[in-house]
């Protein structure tokens, strides 16, 4: 599946509930649309639903009700296994920090999102000749000339350079979307600057779609479209 | 997508934890492996104490105290057997050969046999193996002595060697029969039965010696002694009856349990060497229970490892998740790590129970005279493995069904 170029929805939610059993809803979503090739930027503070909005669209939590549409595909209408093999092919995410597998190496690491998808590690191969060359390519990219041993463990990484490692793992085979749950936030400002350059030179050269999901409104105008998670929750709206 | 390998760097990654693992699913195994071992092969050579022997015959007593006192010259007869009936019975039709046993002597805590050259003849151990000489020869005279393996070695003794011969089986044995030394004249090979720690004499040597010893107790026999049958066997505590064919065992069997002289007892050797094995084979199951209990202990150790250490991987599984990893990829990654665990553990177990075998084979054979052949392993043990492999694989099951529940709860973001 390659990214559309026309404005057609990339991820749709329509009137999307969710609420862990015996509790009330998290997430009372009437719409949200995400367009192919947008840089949007989701705020909210902790608590307002971010990271089951995030398991929602990456088919890991179901709703209770309403319909979401990742890539023209109904995540609830796929069994289990099929629903991991879609977020293996399709999404690639960067979490806040201990993004990294503590056992694997560098190189280990932004590879491993190819064990798990035979389209990601074919789209590697068709780019770079070998799933390894692509992960050296955008590691080189990211690090620029002063990157560590590919080789070593990934313990023994500052936190940006862990970051920098996650985010070529979440670009390697260029799924189409990119999810960033504050990426930043363990970052120090100047490499957080850095890593936000980083971050969209690349989504851009992968033609991905980019949701930023941050608690922090100073990233906004960085980005061509920003949606405030607290007034889209209804359930959130209702509580406070 | 390569779980094992995946298993493997986690595990490398954990190894201390793994490593004592391992060893104790090791240990667990090389002493369930090592009891078997060591069992079946007791049983064995337990079973493979007499062969090629019919019958065996002694006064009436029971047939496992027959059985103990003719073989494995332990414990002692009630009565003897009248050499008339001894000739009586070694002349039936279908007996092709009889060995005679007199028992009731020993030599510094090793029993005396009084017999003839037909022990060395007909005796049968194992898979019908024959007594031989390792050095010099079975008796020429009246005051030969043939050693056991065992004795020789144990003594010192060499061909030519003078040996008293006491009465009675203690060490400290009442009377020495000092004038009537035996000599060495052979030495057999060792053949890991009761015959090693024997000392095989003539019948003759046996009445010349309690004669002397007798005269000098009671004057009165001196005469009667001298005058009839000097020198001359009255009596053996039991024989060894080998047949022209097996059918007639049975037969003979039954006319010498009825016999009208005497009380006499004929039992099977087989069907004795049963009766005597399931006696003890109690403390075999005993020990086998126990093994098996200490593997389970170390598969519950390894469970106990496993489950306490899922609360750390849980960002890990998270991670996993957010790739793309399914519910099966992570409880395949669990069930993998327990399945290796116990692999690994069984594999370090055999090696630890065969270089042990290896370092401990000659010394049990010298000690207990129980050779444990380093065999590969049989479709007994190989069962035991596979059941003990398919428990790991079965325990792995638990902490990954809890790491399961956990990633329903912690999706892609676990907060630890």
């Amino acid at each position: 599946m390659s990214i559309s170029k026309t404005a057609s929805p990339l991820v749709q939610l329509e009137s999307v509930k969710f609420g862990w059993p015996g509790r009330e809803a998290v997430i009372d979503f009437q719409q949200l649309e995400i367009v192919a090739g947008e840089h949007c930027f989701i705020q909210g503070p902790s608590g307002s639903g971010k990271s089951t909005l995030l398991n929602l669209i990456g088919g890991v939590l179901l709703p209770q009700s309403g319909s979401i549409q990742v890539l023209d595909q109904d995540i609830a209408s796929l069994r289990a296994a099929q629903r991991d093999l879609f977020r293996a092919d399709h999404i690639g995410f960067i979490f806040q920090q201990f993004n990294l597998i503590p056992y694997l190496s560098i190189l280990e690491n932004v590879m491993l999102p190819c064990r798990f998808s035979a389209k990601r590690r074919d789209q590697s191969i068709q780019r770079s000749g070998s799933v390894e060359s692509e992960a050296h390519y955008l590691l080189s990219h990211l690090y620029g000339n002063s990157g560590p041993e590919l080789s070593q463990n990934v313990a023994e990484l500052s936190v940006g350079q862990q970051q920098r490692v996650a985010a070529a793992r979440a670009l390697m085979g260029q799924p189409e979307l990119i999810i960033a749950d504050e990426p930043t936030s363990s970052l120090d400002i100047e490499n957080r600057e850095a890593f936000m350059n980083l971050l969209f030179d690349e989504v851009r050269q992968a033609q991905s779609t980019l949701l930023f999901v941050s608690h922090d409104p100073a990233y906004k105008q960085q980005f061509n479209r920003c949606i405030d998670l607290d007034t889209l929750n209804q359930s959130v709206r209702g509580r406070r | 997508m390569n779980l094992t390998r995946l298993a493997t760097r986690s595990l490398i990654n954990r190894r201390a934890t793994a490593i004592l693992t391992i060893f104790s699913i090791a240990v667990s195994v090389m002493l369930l492996l090592g009891v078997e071992k060591v069992r079946t092969n007791a049983r064995e050579s337990f079973a493979n104490t007499i062969s090629g022997t019919d019958l065996i015959v002694g006064g009436r007593s029971g047939s496992v105290q027959l059985l103990l006192y003719s073989i494995f010259r332990m414990g002692s007869a009630t009565s003897d057997i009248a050499w008339e009936s001894y000739q009586d019975i070694a002349t039936q039709p279908g007996v092709k050969w009889t060995v005679p046993l007199a028992l009731g002597d020993s030599h510094r805590g090793f029993r005396v046999i009084g017999t003839n050259a037909d022990y060395f003849r007909f005796y049968r151990y194992g898979r019908d193996r024959e007594l031989k000489m390792s050095e010099g020869h079975p008796f020429t005279d009246t005051m030969d002595v043939v050693l056991g393996a065992q004795v020789a070695d144990t003594l010192g003794y060499k061909i030519g060697d003078q040996v008293v011969v006491s009465h009675g089986v203690k060490t400290t044995s009442y009377g020495d029969h000092k004038d009537k030394p035996f000599r060495v004249s052979g030495i057999l090979k060792p053949t890991g039965t009761p015959v090693d720690r024997s000392l095989h004499i003539t019948l003759e040597g046996v009445e010349e010696m309690h004669e002397d010893w007798q005269n000098k107790m009671d004057v009165s026999s001196i005469k009667k002694r001298r005058e009839g049958k000097a020198r001359e066997t009255e009596s053996v505590t039991a024989f060894l009856v080998g047949l022209e064919s097996k059918t007639l065992a049975f037969k003979l069997q039954r006319y010498i349990n009825e016999y009208p002289e005497e009380s006499l007892l004929a039992i099977f050797p087989g069907v004795a060497l049963h009766e005597l094995w399931s006696m003890m084979n109690v403390a075999e199951r005993v020990l086998l229970a126990i093994s098996t209990l200490v593997v389970a202990a170390s598969l519950i150790g390894m469970l106990a490892v496993s489950l306490a250490g899922l609360n750390e991987r849980r960002r890990e599984i998270a991670i996993l998740r957010s790739l793309g990893a399914s519910h099966r990829h992570i409880v395949g990654l669990l069930v993998a790590e327990s399945t290796m665990l116990t692999l690994t553990g069984i594999i370090v177990g055999l090696i630890l129970l065969y270089s042990g075998l290896l370092l401990a084979q000659p010394l049990i054979e010298t000690y207990y005279g129980l050779l444990i052949p380093l065999s590969w392993l049989n479709a007994r043990e190989l069962y035991m493995i596979l059941i003990l492999t398919g428990s790991g694989f079965l325990i792995g099951l638990i902490p990954a069904w809890r790491a399961y529940h956990n990633s329903l709860l912690d999706g892609m973001t676990a907060r630890i």
